[in-house]
């Protein structure tokens, strides 16, 4: 890959005695829509937290937007798999939230233009004055997704984030996804045990091994958006090899 | 009356009792001597007397002075001693001493020695009242920090590394709920053990009275005080406590 | 619902968390260290009827296991608090499954009895109890029973409230007989509360209600500690209060916590567990 905005080379990592990655190496392009596709308990959060220098890996590098994540962390922003807005805050104060917490002395009233343009993009126009609570779980999500956006990150790390969502939401959000990805530009990765899921959002995918996970397929999905897996007879035939390789994967086939 | 619904049952059932309370007192009280059982409307008419007063009155705010600062003592100390519990592991152990001391600690005993240390006065009022409640409040506020939500803070530490704006816009905002229901309970607590508090080591307050009262048996004056001290929590409660509270759930309430 | 949250069953021990570090143990012992030794300075300074020396202290402490007189005080006190304790925790459970039987009763015990219980002064009830009863062992048991009440109840009736209505619902579809409803599934679930409504009435017996017997009687620990001050012997007053403290810990660890994990299994491993992100939690 030419231009790497994110690279792991031989990235180490245990937690006490248990190994997670033994030698993880993959790049992601500037401005990629990335899936990390793997089976449940794999590894692929974790991976996202190296990125984001929520955690240290014990051995290799990894490089996030030309130098260490130490020193990029800011260029970045999660969305996790549950919200996680303050209960007393306003969708909007919420949003402020991120801004707030990045710091710096921007003038309030530039931050609340920027809170409510990034709530305009999610859709959330008119709920800005809602606390959390009278929000429904979609609802909650595209907060998350707004307070992320607000900072203005190169990079943004979604960590499942529509996992706990009902089917319809969690495709009306997909669409969304990508199409603020059309519209922004940012470098997406996108960590998911949903093989539809990926196939419907990436540009690459990048399957995951067992603990301790390695890449062992990358996946270029080059179907033009937007994308559903039925009447697409590329998308079909990617989705039957993935499907394949995944079941090798969970022998259980528990949950994919 | 077949067709009562519960709830005008329930009011009903809750009247009556009172009513059966208060007629069982005031037929006991006409044939029981006066200082063993005083009539409802000895204590009355006592109770409107001690407000009145101007002397008295004053003994109410001398209590009610002594709980708030013993109340505003202790929570500054039992909070900053649960945070420094929090984030320095090492003093720990220490702390959890200190409050299972103090939590076991005979409320008697401090007024006791108070009195021998700081003699009759307000100080040694305030210093066993805020020393009775302490851990309450170091108990309570290091609940309510191990339950700041984990992800909330994971989240926080994504946006920044200053641990410092994490700690202002997440931690202490996810207490503040604590920080009032600690209080509230505190209060309950602070205000029935000024009367004891008092009673040995001040020189003032509704203690105060009620040992002059209990020295000339004057046993309706205890019941006045008593009623006043009931009818003070009671609308502290309702008229401060449950409406802030109500406040606070509704913003802070878990979704 | 405010009053009383200090002890809840899920309480987990922060008292004597095992696996300490090694400098934790240290500031802790050190700190011990320290107090008596600058309570042991202090007191060479400070006349004996301000504050006795540690040693003076530790002596009058070994009175109460040698001079018949105090054995006697603490046996009598030790009594009555056990006394009140299970008669406070008979009648808050009473107190608390009449409104679950008779619907009717809620607000006449929840918004009438409960408030006015709550609210009154433990000295009150210490200083009626003697106008009442004189002073003899009724009216301290009376005064301390009436200390406890609310403090029994209110731990109760929360176990009440949170008895799961589906496990009800699956009790009723297996058995339309109440009784085995009540032992198999009421009794269980209510038992950890009532077990942590005794532990904390436990406590407050040797905190506030000993109270009653500064008044109440003429024997007992509160009786001591009285005639102590009343004497200016503040070795005893001490000494009186480390006992009730040694009192306390030994009661709550060899009767009721063991009692409580019997009630509740199911939390006998509640241990905090922390996990990363050290410095921020």
């Amino acid at each position: 890959m030419q231009d790497a905005i994110i690279r792991f080379d031989h990235v180490r990592l245990c937690f006490g005695p248990e190994t997670i990655f033994q030698d993880l190496s993959l790049s992601i392009g500037r401005g990629e829509f990335v899936c990390l596709l793997g089976p449940s308990g794999c590894g692929k959060s974790t991976a996202l937290r190296l990125i984001g220098d929520l955690l240290r890996p014990d051995g290799g590098s990894i490089i996030v937007d030309g130098r260490d994540p130490r020193e990029t962390w800011e260029h970045l922003a999660f969305v996790f798999q549950s919200p996680r807005l303050a209960p007393w805050r306003t969708a909007l104060d919420n949003v402020l939230l991120g801004m707030e917490l990045r710091g710096g002395r921007r003038d309030r009233e530039q931050m609340r233009v920027r809170a409510t343009k990034a709530l305009d993009l999610v859709g959330l126009t008119h709920d800005a004055g809602k606390y959390p609570r009278m929000l429904s779980g979609g609802e909650k999500q595209r907060v998350a997704l707004a307070r992320a956006l607000a900072v203005e990150p190169q990079i943004i790390l979604m960590d499942e984030p529509f996992s706990a969502l009902d089917p319809n939401t969690r495709q009306r959000l997909r669409a969304e996804i990508v199409s603020i990805w059309q519209k922004t530009g940012k470098t997406i990765v996108f960590v998911t045990h949903d093989v539809d899921e990926a196939l419907v959002l990436a540009d690459r995918i990048l399957l995951l091994s067992k603990k301790p996970a390695r890449v062992i397929e990358t996946i270029a999905i080059d179907r033009p958006r937007p994308r559903s897996p039925e009447g697409d007879a590329g998308l079909t035939r990617r989705r039957q090899e993935l499907m394949a390789l995944f079941a090798k994967l969970e022998p259980e086939g528990a949950d994919a | 009356m077949p067709s009562l619904s519960l709830n005008a049952k329930r009011k009903l059932a809750a009247n009556l009792f009172v009513l059966v309370v208060l007629g069982a007192w005031a037929l006991a009280s006409v044939r029981l001597p006066g200082y063993v059982l005083p009539s409802p409307r000895t204590v009355l008419y006592q109770t409107i007397d001690f407000i009145t007063t101007r002397k008295l009155a004053v003994q109410i705010l001398a209590s009610v002075f002594h709980v708030a600062a013993a109340l505003i003592l202790a929570f500054l100390a039992g909070t900053a001693i649960a945070v420094t519990g929090h984030y320095l592991k090492v003093t720990q152990l220490l702390i959890g001493r200190i409050t299972s001391f103090l939590n076991s600690f005979s409320s008697i005993g401090w007024a006791l020695l108070a009195i021998l240390w700081f003699g009759l006065n307000d100080l040694s009022v305030i210093l066993v009242i805020g020393i009775i409640i302490l851990p309450v409040f170091i108990i309570n506020m290091q609940a309510a920090l191990d339950q700041v939500d984990r992800e909330l803070l994971e989240m926080a530490r994504s946006y920044t590394r200053r641990w410092r704006r994490g700690f202002v816009m997440i931690v202490l905002p996810s207490l503040y709920p604590f920080m009032l229901a600690s209080t509230r309970l505190a209060f309950g607590i602070a205000w029935k053990v000024a009367l004891t508090a008092e009673l040995f080591g001040g020189n003032s307050g509704f203690g105060f009275v009620v040992n002059i009262a209990r020295q000339s048996i004057n046993t309706p004056q205890i019941f006045a005080v008593i009623a006043i001290m009931i009818v003070i929590s009671s609308v502290a409660d309702r008229v401060v406590f449950v409406p802030l509270q109500r406040l606070l759930t509704k913003h802070y309430a878990d979704v | 619902m405010s009053d009383v949250a200090t002890d809840r069953p899920l309480g987990r021990s922060r008292v004597w968390p095992f696996n300490q570090s090694l400098p934790a143990r240290l500031l802790a012992d050190g700190a011990v260290i320290l107090v008596v030794l600058m309570w042991w300075l202090a007191s060479r300074q400070l006349p004996d009827f301000v504050l006795p020396s540690p040693l003076a202290t530790a002596k009058a402490l070994g009175r109460f296991f040698v001079e018949p007189g105090l054995m006697l005080a603490v046996a009598a006190t030790t009594a009555r608090v056990v006394f009140s304790v299970i008669a406070a925790t008979v009648v808050g459970i009473g107190l608390a499954m009449l409104p679950y039987y008779l619907p009717s009763t809620r607000d006449l015990v929840r918004a009438r009895i409960l408030p006015l219980l709550n609210a009154m002064p433990s000295l009150g009830w210490a200083l009626l109890a003697v106008i009442w009863f004189g002073v003899s062992d009724t009216s301290v048991v009376f005064a301390q029973t009436a200390i406890l009440v609310p403090f029994c109840f209110y731990n109760v009736s929360q176990g009440i409230d949170e008895i799961d209505a589906e496990l009800l619902e699956m009790a009723k579809s297996y058995t339309r007989t109440r009784a085995l409803t009540f032992r198999k599934v009421i009794v269980p679930a209510v038992a950890p509360y009532v077990v942590a409504a005794a532990r904390l009435a436990y406590g407050v017996s040797w905190k506030i209600a000993l109270i009653a017997e500064l008044f109440g009687s003429e024997t007992g620990l509160g009786a001591v500690m009285y005639q102590a001050q009343i004497v200016t012997d503040p070795a005893l007053v001490i000494a009186a209060c480390l006992v009730i403290v040694i009192l306390f810990v030994l009661g709550d660890a060899l009767v009721l916590r063991p009692l409580y994990r019997l009630a509740a299994p199911q939390d006998r491993d509640s241990l905090r567990n922390t996990t990363g992100l050290r410095q921020w939690i």
